[in-house]
Protein backbone atom coordinates (compact mmCIF):
# COMPACT_ATOMS: atom_id res chain seq x y z
CA UNK A 1 0.00 0.00 0.00
CA UNK A 2 1.07 3.43 -0.65
CA UNK A 3 1.88 5.93 2.11
CA UNK A 4 0.36 9.09 0.39
CA UNK A 5 0.89 12.71 2.23
CA UNK A 6 -1.84 14.15 3.65
CA UNK A 7 -4.19 16.97 1.58
CA UNK A 8 -2.78 19.75 2.53
CA UNK A 9 -6.50 20.99 3.43
CA UNK A 10 -7.57 18.66 6.32
CA UNK A 11 -9.21 20.47 9.14
CA UNK A 12 -7.89 20.60 12.73
CA UNK A 13 -8.32 17.64 15.06
CA UNK A 14 -11.82 18.38 16.72
CA UNK A 15 -10.03 18.15 20.44
CA UNK A 16 -8.28 21.47 19.12
CA UNK A 17 -4.70 19.99 20.64
CA UNK A 18 -2.14 21.75 18.50
CA UNK A 19 0.58 18.82 18.65
CA UNK A 20 -2.07 16.14 18.13
CA UNK A 21 -3.06 17.71 15.10
CA UNK A 22 0.45 18.36 14.01
CA UNK A 23 1.27 14.90 14.74
CA UNK A 24 -2.04 13.41 12.50
CA UNK A 25 -1.87 16.31 9.74
CA UNK A 26 2.01 15.47 9.43
CA UNK A 27 2.96 13.87 6.61
CA UNK A 28 6.55 12.34 8.30
CA UNK A 29 3.95 10.96 10.44
CA UNK A 30 4.72 7.52 12.23
CA UNK A 31 2.24 5.53 10.63
CA UNK A 32 3.70 1.78 11.22
CA UNK A 33 4.23 3.25 15.29
CA UNK A 34 0.94 5.06 15.60
CA UNK A 35 -1.88 3.03 17.26
CA UNK A 36 -5.20 2.39 15.77
CA UNK A 37 -6.82 5.23 17.60
CA UNK A 38 -4.28 7.77 16.26
CA UNK A 39 -4.39 6.24 12.26
CA UNK A 40 -8.01 6.86 12.21
CA UNK A 41 -8.25 10.25 13.89
CA UNK A 42 -5.51 10.49 11.03
CA UNK A 43 -7.56 9.16 8.34
CA UNK A 44 -10.48 11.62 9.68
CA UNK A 45 -8.70 14.46 8.96
CA UNK A 46 -8.13 13.21 5.10
CA UNK A 47 -4.73 11.55 5.67
CA UNK A 48 -5.09 8.47 3.08
CA UNK A 49 -2.33 6.37 4.43
CA UNK A 50 -3.51 6.09 7.81
CA UNK A 51 -6.40 4.24 6.40
CA UNK A 52 -4.48 1.86 4.45
CA UNK A 53 -2.14 1.21 7.59
CA UNK A 54 -5.66 0.55 9.83
CA UNK A 55 -7.14 -1.11 6.98
CA UNK A 56 -4.09 -3.73 6.44
CA UNK A 57 -3.98 -4.33 10.37
CA UNK A 58 -7.73 -5.45 10.57
CA UNK A 59 -8.89 -6.62 7.26
CA UNK A 60 -7.87 -10.57 7.44
CA UNK A 61 -8.49 -10.54 11.46
CA UNK A 62 -12.25 -9.08 10.48
CA UNK A 63 -12.29 -11.16 7.51
CA UNK A 64 -11.57 -14.58 9.35
CA UNK A 65 -14.64 -13.56 12.03
CA UNK A 66 -16.93 -12.62 9.43
CA UNK A 67 -16.65 -15.73 7.48
CA UNK A 68 -16.37 -18.11 10.48
CA UNK A 69 -19.31 -16.18 12.02
CA UNK A 70 -21.47 -16.28 8.81
CA UNK A 71 -20.29 -19.55 7.75
CA UNK A 72 -20.75 -18.30 4.34
CA UNK A 73 -18.56 -16.33 1.90
CA UNK A 74 -20.81 -14.14 -0.09
CA UNK A 75 -22.58 -13.01 2.95
CA UNK A 76 -18.90 -12.37 4.29
CA UNK A 77 -17.83 -9.83 1.87
CA UNK A 78 -21.11 -8.38 1.53
CA UNK A 79 -20.56 -7.55 5.57
CA UNK A 80 -16.93 -6.88 5.48
CA UNK A 81 -17.49 -4.49 2.51
CA UNK A 82 -20.44 -2.75 4.83
CA UNK A 83 -18.09 -2.62 7.48
CA UNK A 84 -15.46 -0.93 6.62
CA UNK A 85 -17.77 1.37 4.71
CA UNK A 86 -19.09 2.33 7.54
CA UNK A 87 -15.62 2.79 8.64
CA UNK A 88 -15.50 5.39 6.48
CA UNK A 89 -18.46 7.05 6.85
CA UNK A 90 -17.59 7.74 10.27
CA UNK A 91 -14.00 8.90 9.61
CA UNK A 92 -14.80 12.82 10.38
CA UNK A 93 -17.02 12.18 13.59
CA UNK A 94 -15.05 9.28 15.27
CA UNK A 95 -13.70 9.80 18.57
CA UNK A 96 -11.38 7.68 20.42
CA UNK A 97 -13.96 6.89 23.25
CA UNK A 98 -12.85 3.23 22.93
CA UNK A 99 -10.00 0.63 21.13
CA UNK A 100 -10.74 1.03 17.95
CA UNK A 101 -11.14 -2.55 17.19
CA UNK A 102 -13.65 -2.65 19.45
CA UNK A 103 -15.75 -0.36 17.38
CA UNK A 104 -14.59 -1.87 14.44
CA UNK A 105 -16.07 -5.59 15.44
CA UNK A 106 -18.93 -3.99 17.18
CA UNK A 107 -20.32 -3.05 13.80
CA UNK A 108 -19.43 -6.42 12.39
CA UNK A 109 -21.00 -8.34 15.00
CA UNK A 110 -24.21 -6.05 14.87
CA UNK A 111 -24.18 -6.75 10.93
CA UNK A 112 -23.97 -10.57 11.42
CA UNK A 113 -26.86 -10.72 14.05
CA UNK A 114 -28.85 -8.28 11.23
CA UNK A 115 -27.94 -11.10 8.93
CA UNK A 116 -28.84 -13.60 10.67
CA UNK A 117 -32.47 -11.78 11.36
CA UNK A 118 -32.60 -11.34 7.53
CA UNK A 119 -31.83 -14.63 6.23
CA UNK A 120 -31.85 -17.34 9.41
CA UNK A 121 -30.60 -20.15 6.96
CA UNK A 122 -26.93 -19.86 6.61
CA UNK A 123 -24.27 -22.41 4.30
CA UNK A 124 -24.04 -25.75 5.85
CA UNK A 125 -21.04 -27.45 6.87
CA UNK A 126 -20.58 -29.21 4.03
CA UNK A 127 -19.82 -25.88 2.33
CA UNK A 128 -17.10 -25.09 4.77
CA UNK A 129 -16.20 -28.69 4.96
CA UNK A 130 -15.57 -28.35 1.11
CA UNK A 131 -13.60 -25.38 1.69
CA UNK A 132 -11.76 -26.10 3.93
CA UNK A 133 -11.00 -29.52 2.15
CA UNK A 134 -9.80 -27.77 -0.73
CA UNK A 135 -6.88 -25.57 1.33
CA UNK A 136 -3.73 -26.93 0.28
CA UNK A 137 -1.56 -27.56 3.17
CA UNK A 138 2.23 -27.09 3.66
CA UNK A 139 4.56 -28.90 1.84
CA UNK A 140 7.08 -29.49 4.60
CA UNK A 141 4.64 -31.76 6.56
CA UNK A 142 5.07 -34.99 6.11
CA UNK A 143 2.15 -36.96 5.08
CA UNK A 144 1.02 -38.94 8.11
CA UNK A 145 1.53 -35.25 10.26
CA UNK A 146 -0.12 -33.96 7.39
CA UNK A 147 -3.33 -35.71 7.78
CA UNK A 148 -3.02 -35.59 11.19
CA UNK A 149 -2.90 -31.78 11.65
CA UNK A 150 -5.48 -31.60 8.67
CA UNK A 151 -7.97 -33.75 10.69
CA UNK A 152 -7.43 -32.12 13.96
CA UNK A 153 -8.06 -28.31 12.37
CA UNK A 154 -10.73 -29.77 10.51
CA UNK A 155 -12.40 -31.03 13.81
CA UNK A 156 -11.91 -27.66 15.24
CA UNK A 157 -13.24 -25.71 12.30
CA UNK A 158 -16.41 -28.28 12.77
CA UNK A 159 -16.95 -27.99 16.61
CA UNK A 160 -16.33 -23.79 15.93
CA UNK A 161 -19.18 -23.74 13.23
CA UNK A 162 -21.79 -26.68 15.39
CA UNK A 163 -21.79 -24.36 18.13
CA UNK A 164 -24.42 -21.95 19.05
CA UNK A 165 -24.37 -18.49 17.60
CA UNK A 166 -23.74 -16.86 20.40
CA UNK A 167 -21.37 -18.98 21.66
CA UNK A 168 -19.75 -18.94 18.40
CA UNK A 169 -19.39 -15.35 18.26
CA UNK A 170 -17.62 -14.85 21.98
CA UNK A 171 -15.12 -17.96 21.32
CA UNK A 172 -14.40 -16.30 17.68
CA UNK A 173 -13.66 -12.96 19.07
CA UNK A 174 -11.61 -14.64 21.75
CA UNK A 175 -9.63 -17.21 19.45
CA UNK A 176 -9.47 -14.66 16.50
CA UNK A 177 -8.71 -11.09 18.22
CA UNK A 178 -8.04 -12.22 21.90
CA UNK A 179 -10.29 -10.17 23.34
CA UNK A 180 -10.53 -9.92 27.23
CA UNK A 181 -14.26 -10.86 28.31
CA UNK A 182 -15.24 -7.20 29.39
CA UNK A 183 -14.35 -6.20 25.38
CA UNK A 184 -16.37 -9.51 24.26
CA UNK A 185 -18.95 -7.80 26.33
CA UNK A 186 -18.54 -4.82 24.88
CA UNK A 187 -18.63 -6.24 21.44
CA UNK A 188 -21.37 -8.22 22.28
CA UNK A 189 -23.64 -5.93 24.25
CA UNK A 190 -23.98 -9.02 26.83
CA UNK A 191 -23.02 -8.89 30.19
CA UNK A 192 -19.68 -10.04 31.18
CA UNK A 193 -20.83 -13.11 33.02
CA UNK A 194 -23.03 -14.05 29.87
CA UNK A 195 -19.77 -14.06 28.15
CA UNK A 196 -18.01 -15.92 30.48
CA UNK A 197 -20.25 -18.53 30.68
CA UNK A 198 -20.45 -18.53 26.69
CA UNK A 199 -16.95 -18.53 26.37
CA UNK A 200 -16.89 -21.82 28.93
CA UNK A 201 -19.51 -23.78 27.29
CA UNK A 202 -17.84 -23.33 23.94
CA UNK A 203 -14.42 -24.54 24.81
CA UNK A 204 -15.40 -27.33 26.73
CA UNK A 205 -17.68 -28.40 23.59
CA UNK A 206 -14.69 -27.65 21.28
CA UNK A 207 -12.72 -29.68 23.37
CA UNK A 208 -15.16 -32.51 23.40
CA UNK A 209 -15.05 -32.71 19.98
CA UNK A 210 -11.21 -32.59 19.61
CA UNK A 211 -11.10 -35.32 21.79
CA UNK A 212 -14.02 -37.49 20.05
CA UNK B 1 -31.78 -33.28 38.93
CA UNK B 2 -28.44 -32.97 39.44
CA UNK B 3 -26.40 -29.42 39.56
CA UNK B 4 -22.43 -29.94 38.51
CA UNK B 5 -21.04 -27.01 39.80
CA UNK B 6 -18.08 -25.89 36.96
CA UNK B 7 -14.44 -24.65 37.57
CA UNK B 8 -14.69 -20.93 37.41
CA UNK B 9 -13.54 -19.68 33.48
CA UNK B 10 -9.79 -18.61 33.21
CA UNK B 11 -9.01 -16.92 30.37
CA UNK B 12 -5.94 -19.29 30.15
CA UNK B 13 -7.85 -22.07 29.78
CA UNK B 14 -7.97 -21.53 25.93
CA UNK B 15 -4.74 -21.47 25.59
CA UNK B 16 -4.13 -24.67 23.57
CA UNK B 17 -7.23 -23.76 21.55
CA UNK B 18 -5.81 -20.45 20.93
CA UNK B 19 -2.69 -21.93 19.28
CA UNK B 20 -4.98 -24.69 17.44
CA UNK B 21 -6.57 -22.08 15.95
CA UNK B 22 -3.72 -20.34 14.68
CA UNK B 23 -3.00 -23.20 13.14
CA UNK B 24 -6.15 -23.15 10.33
CA UNK B 25 -6.24 -21.36 7.03
CA UNK B 26 -5.84 -17.91 7.37
CA UNK B 27 -7.97 -16.88 5.04
CA UNK B 28 -8.19 -13.23 3.74
CA UNK B 29 -10.55 -11.13 1.83
CA UNK B 30 -9.55 -10.95 -2.36
CA UNK B 31 -8.01 -8.24 -3.83
CA UNK B 32 -11.39 -7.45 -5.59
CA UNK B 33 -12.57 -6.30 -2.10
CA UNK B 34 -9.61 -4.83 -1.28
CA UNK B 35 -9.75 -2.58 -4.44
CA UNK B 36 -13.70 -1.75 -3.38
CA UNK B 37 -12.66 -0.36 0.40
CA UNK B 38 -9.73 1.23 -0.86
CA UNK B 39 -11.45 2.87 -3.57
CA UNK B 40 -14.58 4.15 -1.39
CA UNK B 41 -11.69 5.53 1.30
CA UNK B 42 -10.04 7.90 -1.64
CA UNK B 43 -13.46 8.65 -2.89
CA UNK B 44 -14.47 9.75 0.90
CA UNK B 45 -11.58 11.74 1.17
CA UNK B 46 -12.03 13.55 -2.46
CA UNK B 47 -15.04 14.50 -1.73
CA UNK B 48 -14.15 16.00 1.69
CA UNK B 49 -11.46 17.99 0.38
CA UNK B 50 -14.17 19.25 -2.71
CA UNK B 51 -16.45 19.82 0.60
CA UNK B 52 -12.95 21.70 2.03
CA UNK B 53 -12.20 23.94 -1.01
CA UNK B 54 -15.90 25.20 -1.17
CA UNK B 55 -16.07 26.01 2.43
CA UNK B 56 -13.16 28.05 1.98
CA UNK B 57 -14.72 30.20 -1.14
CA UNK B 58 -17.61 30.48 0.81
CA UNK B 59 -16.66 31.05 4.13
CA UNK B 60 -19.21 31.33 6.59
CA UNK B 61 -17.66 34.60 8.00
CA UNK B 62 -18.86 36.59 4.73
CA UNK B 63 -22.55 35.49 4.79
CA UNK B 64 -22.90 36.96 8.18
CA UNK B 65 -21.50 39.75 7.57
CA UNK B 66 -23.36 40.04 3.96
CA UNK B 67 -26.47 39.52 6.24
CA UNK B 68 -25.63 42.26 8.84
CA UNK B 69 -24.75 44.65 6.50
CA UNK B 70 -28.16 43.69 4.18
CA UNK B 71 -29.95 44.02 7.53
CA UNK B 72 -28.55 47.23 8.19
CA UNK B 73 -29.69 48.88 4.95
CA UNK B 74 -32.98 47.82 4.85
CA UNK B 75 -33.24 48.86 8.55
CA UNK B 76 -32.34 52.75 7.73
CA UNK B 77 -34.40 52.64 4.59
CA UNK B 78 -37.26 51.52 6.19
CA UNK B 79 -37.72 52.75 9.64
CA UNK B 80 -35.43 55.55 9.97
CA UNK B 81 -36.61 57.12 6.81
CA UNK B 82 -37.22 61.09 7.31
CA UNK B 83 -40.23 62.28 4.50
CA UNK B 84 -38.30 65.58 3.74
CA UNK B 85 -35.12 63.77 2.76
CA UNK B 86 -36.76 61.09 0.96
CA UNK B 87 -39.49 64.12 -1.21
CA UNK B 88 -42.52 63.19 0.57
CA UNK B 89 -42.89 66.33 1.36
CA UNK B 90 -43.19 67.45 -1.99
CA UNK B 91 -45.82 64.81 -2.82
CA UNK B 92 -48.99 66.25 -4.33
CA UNK B 93 -52.10 66.33 -1.88
CA UNK B 94 -54.38 63.33 -1.80
CA UNK B 95 -57.14 64.13 -3.84
CA UNK B 96 -60.34 63.02 -1.62
CA UNK B 97 -62.61 61.83 -4.08
CA UNK B 98 -60.13 59.60 -5.28
CA UNK B 99 -59.88 58.74 -1.80
CA UNK B 100 -63.21 57.96 -0.50
CA UNK B 101 -64.30 54.55 -0.39
CA UNK B 102 -66.84 53.24 -3.26
CA UNK B 103 -70.29 54.29 -2.68
CA UNK B 104 -72.99 51.52 -2.84
CA UNK B 105 -73.99 50.56 -6.52
CA UNK B 106 -78.26 50.13 -7.63
CA UNK B 107 -78.15 46.93 -7.72
CA UNK B 108 -78.60 46.24 -11.34
CA UNK B 109 -82.54 44.71 -12.66
CA UNK B 110 -82.69 41.00 -13.51
CA UNK B 111 -82.77 40.64 -17.18
CA UNK B 112 -85.69 41.19 -19.44
CA UNK B 113 -85.40 37.69 -20.84
CA UNK B 114 -84.90 36.03 -17.44
CA UNK B 115 -88.63 35.09 -16.01
CA UNK B 116 -90.34 36.47 -13.59
CA UNK B 117 -89.85 34.64 -10.28
CA UNK B 118 -92.95 34.95 -8.16
CA UNK B 119 -91.00 33.03 -5.34
CA UNK B 120 -91.85 35.20 -2.19
CA UNK B 121 -88.94 33.76 -0.45
CA UNK B 122 -86.40 34.82 -3.65
CA UNK B 123 -88.26 38.55 -3.57
CA UNK B 124 -87.41 38.57 0.80
CA UNK B 125 -84.01 37.26 -0.13
CA UNK B 126 -83.27 40.24 -2.75
CA UNK B 127 -84.72 42.92 -0.85
CA UNK B 128 -83.75 42.33 2.25
CA UNK B 129 -80.43 43.57 2.46
CA UNK B 130 -80.73 46.60 -0.03
CA UNK B 131 -79.58 49.61 1.59
CA UNK B 132 -82.13 52.50 1.95
CA UNK B 133 -80.66 54.46 -0.73
CA UNK B 134 -81.38 51.40 -3.25
CA UNK B 135 -85.02 51.59 -1.71
CA UNK B 136 -85.83 55.13 -2.85
CA UNK B 137 -84.56 54.41 -6.30
CA UNK B 138 -87.03 54.40 -9.25
CA UNK B 139 -88.79 51.46 -9.32
CA UNK B 140 -90.02 50.48 -12.72
CA UNK B 141 -91.59 47.10 -14.24
CA UNK B 142 -88.69 45.20 -15.33
CA UNK B 143 -88.82 45.10 -18.89
CA UNK B 144 -88.98 49.02 -18.94
CA UNK B 145 -85.65 48.74 -16.24
CA UNK B 146 -83.61 46.22 -17.23
CA UNK B 147 -81.77 47.88 -20.26
CA UNK B 148 -81.14 50.80 -17.84
CA UNK B 149 -79.71 48.75 -15.48
CA UNK B 150 -77.31 47.43 -17.71
CA UNK B 151 -76.58 50.63 -18.88
CA UNK B 152 -75.47 51.78 -15.19
CA UNK B 153 -73.72 48.61 -14.77
CA UNK B 154 -71.16 49.31 -17.53
CA UNK B 155 -70.38 53.00 -16.65
CA UNK B 156 -67.99 54.04 -14.04
CA UNK B 157 -69.23 54.12 -10.26
CA UNK B 158 -68.73 58.01 -9.86
CA UNK B 159 -70.34 58.65 -13.16
CA UNK B 160 -73.14 56.18 -12.25
CA UNK B 161 -73.76 57.81 -9.26
CA UNK B 162 -73.59 61.65 -10.59
CA UNK B 163 -76.40 60.39 -13.11
CA UNK B 164 -78.48 58.59 -10.79
CA UNK B 165 -78.82 61.89 -8.84
CA UNK B 166 -78.60 64.65 -11.18
CA UNK B 167 -82.19 62.54 -13.14
CA UNK B 168 -85.21 62.78 -11.96
CA UNK B 169 -86.94 59.14 -11.51
CA UNK B 170 -89.54 58.33 -14.28
CA UNK B 171 -92.08 57.30 -11.56
CA UNK B 172 -93.15 58.81 -8.74
CA UNK B 173 -91.35 57.88 -5.35
CA UNK B 174 -93.42 56.49 -2.55
CA UNK B 175 -93.38 58.49 -0.03
CA UNK B 176 -93.04 57.62 3.94
CA UNK B 177 -96.23 56.40 4.13
CA UNK B 178 -95.96 54.40 1.12
CA UNK B 179 -92.75 53.07 1.64
CA UNK B 180 -93.70 52.00 4.75
CA UNK B 181 -96.80 49.72 3.33
CA UNK B 182 -94.74 48.32 0.95
CA UNK B 183 -92.38 47.27 3.84
CA UNK B 184 -95.00 45.80 5.71
CA UNK B 185 -96.50 43.82 2.62
CA UNK B 186 -92.95 42.26 2.76
CA UNK B 187 -92.77 41.66 6.23
CA UNK B 188 -96.32 39.90 5.70
CA UNK B 189 -94.58 37.89 3.01
CA UNK B 190 -91.51 37.21 4.79
CA UNK B 191 -93.69 35.62 7.59
CA UNK B 192 -96.03 33.62 4.82
CA UNK B 193 -98.96 35.45 5.58
CA UNK B 194 -98.90 35.35 1.79
CA UNK B 195 -103.15 36.46 1.63
CA UNK B 196 -102.71 39.39 3.89
CA UNK B 197 -99.68 40.11 1.90
CA UNK B 198 -101.64 40.15 -1.51
CA UNK B 199 -104.29 42.31 -0.11
CA UNK B 200 -102.62 44.75 1.31
CA UNK B 201 -100.78 44.88 -1.94
CA UNK B 202 -104.06 45.08 -4.01
CA UNK B 203 -105.13 48.41 -0.94
CA UNK B 204 -101.99 49.53 -2.07
CA UNK B 205 -102.34 49.34 -5.66
CA UNK B 206 -105.70 50.64 -5.59
CA UNK B 207 -105.40 53.94 -3.35
CA UNK B 208 -102.01 54.48 -5.65
CA UNK B 209 -102.43 53.08 -9.02
CA UNK B 210 -99.32 55.10 -10.02
CA UNK B 211 -97.15 53.41 -7.32
CA UNK B 212 -93.63 52.32 -8.06
CA UNK B 213 -93.67 48.98 -6.99
CA UNK B 214 -90.76 46.36 -6.81
CA UNK B 215 -90.90 44.04 -9.81
CA UNK B 216 -91.57 41.31 -7.50
CA UNK B 217 -94.24 42.54 -5.54
CA UNK B 218 -95.75 43.83 -9.14
CA UNK B 219 -95.57 40.64 -10.02
CA UNK B 220 -97.90 39.52 -7.27
CA UNK B 221 -100.53 41.58 -8.75
CA UNK B 222 -102.62 39.69 -10.91
CA UNK B 223 -102.66 40.72 -14.70
CA UNK B 224 -104.58 43.97 -16.00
Amino acid sequence: MSLAAPWPGAATAPDGCAMAAERIHSAAMDIPGADDETLMQAYGAGNLAAFEALYARHRAGLYRYLLRSTRNPHLADDLFQETWSRVIDARARWQPRAKFTTWLLQIAHNLVIDAYRRQPSQAGPQETEAALAALATAEHEQPEQQLSDFQTRRRLQLAIERLPDEQRHAILLRLEHDLSLEEIADVTGAPRETVKSRLRYATQRIREELGA
Amino acid sequence: MTAHPRPPYDEDDDLDLRALYRTLPRTEPGPGLDAAIHGAAVRALTADRRVQRQRRLWHPGWGVAASIVLTACLFLLTDFQDPHDTGLADAPPVNADLARPPQAMPRPAPPAAAPARPDDGAALRRYAPAPQAERAAPMAPAPAQAPQARQFSAEPPAAASADQAATPPEAAAPDDETQARIDRILELLQDGQREEALQALQDLKDDQPDVALPPDLQDLLPPQ
